[in-house]
C-alpha cells in the first residue's frame, strides 16, 4: 500500500517538475541557451508570489495574475539586453552569463529576505485532499500541479502549431538568418522564448513556495530537476518532459520510503541509468 | 531616365576577415529583369546578402526610393519590399509547406499575392501543402521557396542560383513561371550560373569578376566574347 | 643576402618573465622565514586556487568541456585523504598523492556518460554527478555522515610533531602542487597532444578530418584535470583538518569562485587563470565584508567581462602589449642568412 501510495504522489510531483522542465526545454528549443539561472527564476518567482500575497493581501494563485506577467517582462528585457548578445558566438558565454546571473540572483535574495526559509500559505488548499478509496488520498494541490502541467504542455502544443508566435519560434531555431528575412527579429523571438518560459517559471514558482518551504539557495535542486526531467524525458519533447518529471518524481518518492536521505539521490541515480541506457531519453524527437 | 528603383553605389563588403565586393556600382529600375552573372566566387551571392541586409554596408551603398538602406537590419527591409530567394532553398524544415508559405508573407506588405495566387502559379504545392517541406522534391522546394518570398509582396525579388542542383526539365518549368512574376511590375534581380539562361530572361546585366564589376549593359550591347572575357577575366 | 626563417616560441617577454619568475619562486618557497602564520595559509589557498583554476580553464578553455562540476573531485580528493588515513591509517601527504589514482578511477568510467551530454548540458550533468558525490557521503557514517568529521590528531601529528613544522611541509606541498599543476599544463599544450587539443577547440570536424581522435583527447585531458583536482581537493582539506559533505561538495566554493577566476583572467590561456586567481583574492581580501553584496559584485563583473572583453583581463593586456608569458603558438622568424 505505502509502494502504491509512493508510486501515485511521484507521478503527481511530476507534473511539478514537468513545469521546471518544460520552460528549460522550450528556451533550449527555440535558440539552444541553457538557462542555469532557471532553478533561481522559479525562486524568484517563489519570493515575488510571497511578495504580492503579503502586501496585497491575495491568494497565491491569484496573484499568478501579477507574477506570471512580471516574471514574463523581466525576462524579455533580460534576455533582450544580457543574453542576446550571447548567442550565436560559443556555448561559452551564454553559459557563464547566467551562471553569474544565478549568483546575483541568489544572493540579491538573500540581501532581501535573509537565508531564512518562507512558505506562503494558500487557505487551506496545501493540506486538503480527496479520498480516491482503497485508503488513497490524493492532494489537492498536487493534483493542480499536474493539472497545470498537462494544460501548460497543451498551451505550448497550440502555440507552437497553430500561432504566428510558434511558426516565428520554430523558423528561428530551424533557421536564425533566413528567419530575418521573414521581417523577423529574431531578438523580439528568443525574448518573447524566454518571457513565455518565464510565464511557465512563475507558475512553477507559486506551486513550489505553497507546496514546501523555500530559501534563496533552493534555486539550483530546482534547476537540476528540471534538467533530469528534460534528459529522462528527450530533448526537444514536450510530452517527454512530462513523462521525465514523472519517472523523476516515482523514483523519489520511492526512494523516500526506503530512507528519507535516498529521496534526491534515488532521483539522480535513475537520471544516470537512463543515460546509460538510453542517451536519447524516453521519447526522443524524431528529427534529431 | 528615371530615378532608379534600388541604386548601389561603390558598394564594398565582405565577411569579417575578407573583404568580398569592391566599389560596385550599378542601378536596377522598376519593372526591370537584371542577370548578375560571373564565376564562382565573384561575390554575386555575397551581393544579394549585403542588399537585404545579412551582410553590413555603409548607409548611402544603397539607396531605395531614394532611402538610405545600407546596414538596415534584413527585417526591415524585408519590410520595404526587397525579398530574397536563397541559394539552397533553405526552407524552415519542421514547417509544413503552407506554413512556409504563410510565414513568408505574414510581416511583409499588402499586396495582391497570397497563397491562392502562389499555390495557381505553382499547383503542385496545393497537393502537398500540409506535407513537410522536407518531403518535398529539389524541384518542389524551389517552388516553395519562390512563393514564400513572393507572399511578402516584393516590389524587388533577388533569386540567387534557383536553378542550382535541378534536373533541366525542372528547371525548364521554374524559369517558366518567371514571366508571371515579373510582369506584375516586380523587378528581379537573378543570380545564376547558366549565362545564357539567365541573359535570356533580363533586359540589362551586370557582370562580377573578383568582386568588382567587370561588364555591364544589355545583352544585346555585348559580344559574347566580351561577356565571355568579363566573365572569366581576360588572361 | 637570402632571407631565412626559423620557427620560435620563445618571446622577449617570456625570457624576462621567466626570469623574475624564478625570483618570485624563491621567495614564496622561502616565505616560512618571512610570512606571519596568517600569510602563509592564505598564500596556501591561493595555490589551491591557482590550481583549480588552471585545471578547470585547461578543460573549458581548451577543450570546450565546460564543467559546473569540479566540486565532485574536490571534495572526492578530501573524502579519499580522510578515509584513508583514518580507515587506512595511510600517512596524510601519501595519501593526497593517491587520491590523484582515486580521481582518475572514478572518473574514467563517469566519463563516457557524462560525454553523452552536449554542452551546457554536460555542464549540469557534471553538476549532477557532484550532487551524486555529496549525498552518497552524507550516507557514510564513519565520516560523520552529514555533519562531517575532523582529522584525528594522531594523524595530524603524523605529518610533524610540531604545528611550525607541519604547517611548513603543508604550505610547501601546496606550492609544489600549485607550481607543478601548472607546469603540467604548459608540458601538455606544448606537447603534441596540446595542439590536438587547440585544434578540437578551434573546429572539432575540422580536427576529426585531419585525423585527431577527439573523443580519446577528450577522456585523457577529462581523467588528467580529474586527478589533478582530486589531489587538490586532499590538500585544501589537509589544510582545513575538518570535511562535510556541504563544504566538500560546494558549487560556489569549487566551482563558481573557479569560473569566476579564470573569466577575469582570460579563459584559453595559461596566464588567465593566474591574473584571475590573484584579482579574486585581491577582491576578496578588501571587499568581503560585504557579504552578499560583494558575491552579487562578483557576478555581474564576470557578466560584464564576459560580455565587453571575452577574452578577460590578461586577453586585453596581451593584444594591447603583444606579450605572453607562456608562449604556446610557434611563430615563423624571418633572419637574414649570410
Amino acid at each position: 500500500m505505502d509502494w502504491l501510495n509512493a508510486i501515485v504522489q511521484g507521478v503527481l510531483l511530476g507534473g511539478l517538475y514537468a513545469l521546471f522542465a518544460a520552460g528549460l526545454s522550450l528556451i533550449f528549443g527555440v535558440m539552444r541557451l541553457v538557462n542555469i539561472a532557471h532553478g533561481d527564476f522559479i525562486v524568484l518567482g517563489s519570493y515575488l508570489t510571497l511578495v504580492v500575497v503579503q502586501t496585497l493581501g491575495l491568494n497565491p494563485f491569484v496573484a499568478a495574475l501579477i507574477v506570471v506577467p512580471l516574471m514574463a517582462l523581466f525576462s524579455y528585457v533580460l534576455q533582450r539586453f544580457l543574453l542576446n548578445p550571447t548567442l550565436g558566438k560559443d556555448l561559452l558565454a551564454p553559459l557563464l552569463v547566467t551562471f553569474g546571473l544565478s549568483i546575483i540572483i541568489q544572493n540579491g535574495l538573500l540581501t532581501l529576505f535573509t537565508a531564512d526559509s518562507r512558505r506562503v500559505m494558500a487557505g487551506g488548499i496545501e493540506t486538503a485532499s480527496v479520498s480516491i478509496g482503497g485508503g488513497l488520498n490524493l492532494g489537492v494541490l498536487p493534483l493542480a500541479m499536474f493539472a497545470t502541467a498537462i494544460a501548460v504542455i497543451l498551451g505550448l502544443e497550440f502555440i507552437f502549431t497553430r500561432t504566428s508566435l510558434g511558426r516565428a519560434f520554430r523558423a528561428t531555431s530551424d533557421d536564425a538568418e533566413i528567419a530575418k528575412l521573414m521581417a523577423l527579429d529574431n531578438r523580439h523571438i528568443y525574448a518573447m522564448a524566454m518571457a513565455l518560459s518565464a510565464g511557465i517559471v512563475a507558475l512553477a514558482g507559486i506551486f513550489l513556495a505553497v507546496r514546501t518551504n523555500f530559501d534563496p539557495s533552493t534555486g539550483p535542486m530546482r534547476l537540476i530537476f528540471g534538467f533530469e526531467a528534460v534528459i529522462i524525458g528527450g530533448l526537444g519533447s514536450l510530452w517527454g518532459t512530462l513523462a521525465g518529471g514523472i519517472v523523476l518524481g516515482v523514483a523519489q518518492t520511492l526512494g523516500a520510503l526506503i530512507d528519507p536521505g535516498y529521496q534526491v539521490l534515488a532521483g539522480h541515480l535513475v537520471f544516470f541509468l537512463i543515460l546509460i541506457l538510453r542517451p536519447r531519453g524516453l521519447f526522443p524527437r524524431m528529427d534529431g | 531616365m528615371n530615378a532608379p528603383l534600388l541604386r548601389i553605389e561603390n558598394l564594398s563588403s565582405g565577411y569579417a576577415d575578407f573583404q568580398a565586393l569592391f566599389d560596385v556600382s550599378f542601378d536596377l529600375h522598376a519593372g526591370e529583369a537584371l542577370a548578375l552573372i560571373g564565376a564562382n566566387g565573384a561575390g554575386k551571392s555575397t551581393l544579394l546578402k549585403t542588399i537585404v541586409g545579412l551582410l553590413p554596408c555603409a548607409p548611402q551603398m544603397l539607396v531605395h526610393r531614394g532611402d538610405k538602406i545600407g546596414g538596415l537590419s534584413a527585417d526591415k527591409i524585408v519590410r520595404r519590399g526587397i525579398a530574397l530567394v536563397p541559394e539552397g532553398r533553405r526552407l524552415f524544415r519542421s514547417l509544413s509547406v503552407e506554413e512556409n508559405l504563410i510565414i513568408g508573407g505574414e510581416r511583409g506588405r499588402a499586396g495582391e499575392w497570397s497563397l491562392e495566387r502562389v499555390y495557381a502559379l505553382f499547383p503542385i504545392l496545393r497537393e502537398k501543402r500540409q506535407q513537410p517541406s522536407t518531403s518535398l522534391s529539389g524541384g518542389q522546394q524551389q517552388m516553395v521557396a519562390i512563393g514564400r518570398a513572393l507572399m511578402a509582396n516584393p516590389e524587388i525579388i533577388l533569386f540567387d542560383e534557383i536553378s542550382l542542383g535541378l534536373a533541366p526539365a525542372i528547371i525548364k518549368d521554374i524559369y517558366a513561371a518567371l514571366p508571371s512574376i515579373t510582369s506584375t511590375g516586380v523587378s528581379a534581380i537573378l543570380v545564376e550560373q547558366d549565362v545564357t539562361r539567365a541573359l535570356g530572361f533580363a533586359q540589362s546585366f551586370v557582370c562580377l569578376q573578383e568582386g568588382r564589376v567587370s561588364l555591364a549593359g544589355k545583352p544585346a550591347d555585348h559580344s559574347r566574347a566580351d561577356i565571355v572575357a568579363a566573365y572569366f577575366g581576360s588572361h | 643576402m637570402k632571407p631565412g626563417y626559423t620557427i620560435e616560441r620563445a618571446t622577449h617577454a617570456s625570457r624576462i618573465a621567466g626570469a623574475l619568475s624564478l625570483v618570485a619562486i624563491v621567495a614564496l618557497i622561502a616565505a616560512p622565514w618571512w610570512a606571519g602564520r596568517a600569510n602563509m595559509r592564505l598564500l596556501g589557498e591561493v595555490y589551491a586556487f591557482l590550481a583549480l583554476a588552471s585545471l578547470w580553464n585547461l578543460l573549458a578553455g581548451f577543450t570546450g568541456l565546460v564543467s559546473v562540476g569540479q566540486q565532485a573531485f574536490v571534495g572526492l580528493g578530501g573524502y579519499a585523504l580522510f578515509a584513508a588515513a583514518i580507515f587506512y591509517g595511510v600517512p596524510p601527504l601519501l595519501a593526497v598523492v593517491l587520491s590523484g589514482f582515486v580521481g582518475a578511477l572514478i572518473a574514467l568510467p563517469l566519463a563516457p556518460i557524462l560525454f553523452r551530454l552536449q554542452g551546457a548540458y554536460f555542464a549540469i550533468g557534471t553538476w549532477v554527478a557532484a550532487e551524486v558525490f555529496r549525498l552518497t557521503f552524507a550516507q557514510v557514517s564513519a565520516l560523520g555522515g552529514g555533519s562531517g568529521t575532523s582529522l584525528p590528531a594522531r594523524i595530524v601529528t603524523d605529518i610533524a610533531s610540531t604545528r611550525d613544522a607541519r604547517e611548513m611541509i603543508v604550505y610547501w606541498s601546496a606550492l609544489a602542487l600549485g607550481l607543478g599543476t601548472i607546469a603540467a599544463i604548459y608540458a601538455i599544450l606544448r606537447s603534441r597532444a596540446g595542439l590536438a587539443l587547440t585544434a578540437i577547440r578551434d573546429s572539432e570536424i575540422a580536427s576529426e578530418s585531419l585525423g585527431v581522435n577527439i573523443a580519446r583527447s577528450k577522456l585523457v585531458l577529462y581523467v588528467v584535470t580529474a586527478a589533478l583536482t582530486t589531489m587538490t581537493g586532499a590538500l585544501i582539506f589537509l589544510q582545513k583538518l575538518r570535511i562535510s559533505p556541504d563544504a566538500a561538495f560546494s558549487v560556489n566554493d569549487w566551482t563558481a569562485y573557479v569560473i569566476f577566476m579564470v573569466v577575469i583572467g582570460g579563459i584559453g590561456t595559461i596566464e588567465g587563470p593566474i591574473v584571475g586567481t590573484l584579482i579574486f583574492f585581491l577582491l576578496r581580501e578588501t571587499l568581503s565584508d560585504l557579504g552578499t553584496i560583494y558575491l552579487m559584485l562578483l557576478g555581474a563583473v564576470a557578466i560584464l567581462v564576459m560580455l565587453k572583453a571575452p577574452k578577460g583581463l590578461w586577453g586585453l593586456f596581451s593584444s594591447a602589449t603583444g606579450i605572453t608569458l607562456f608562449p604556446l603558438r610557434r611563430r615563423v622568424v624571418q633572419f637574414d642568412a649570410k
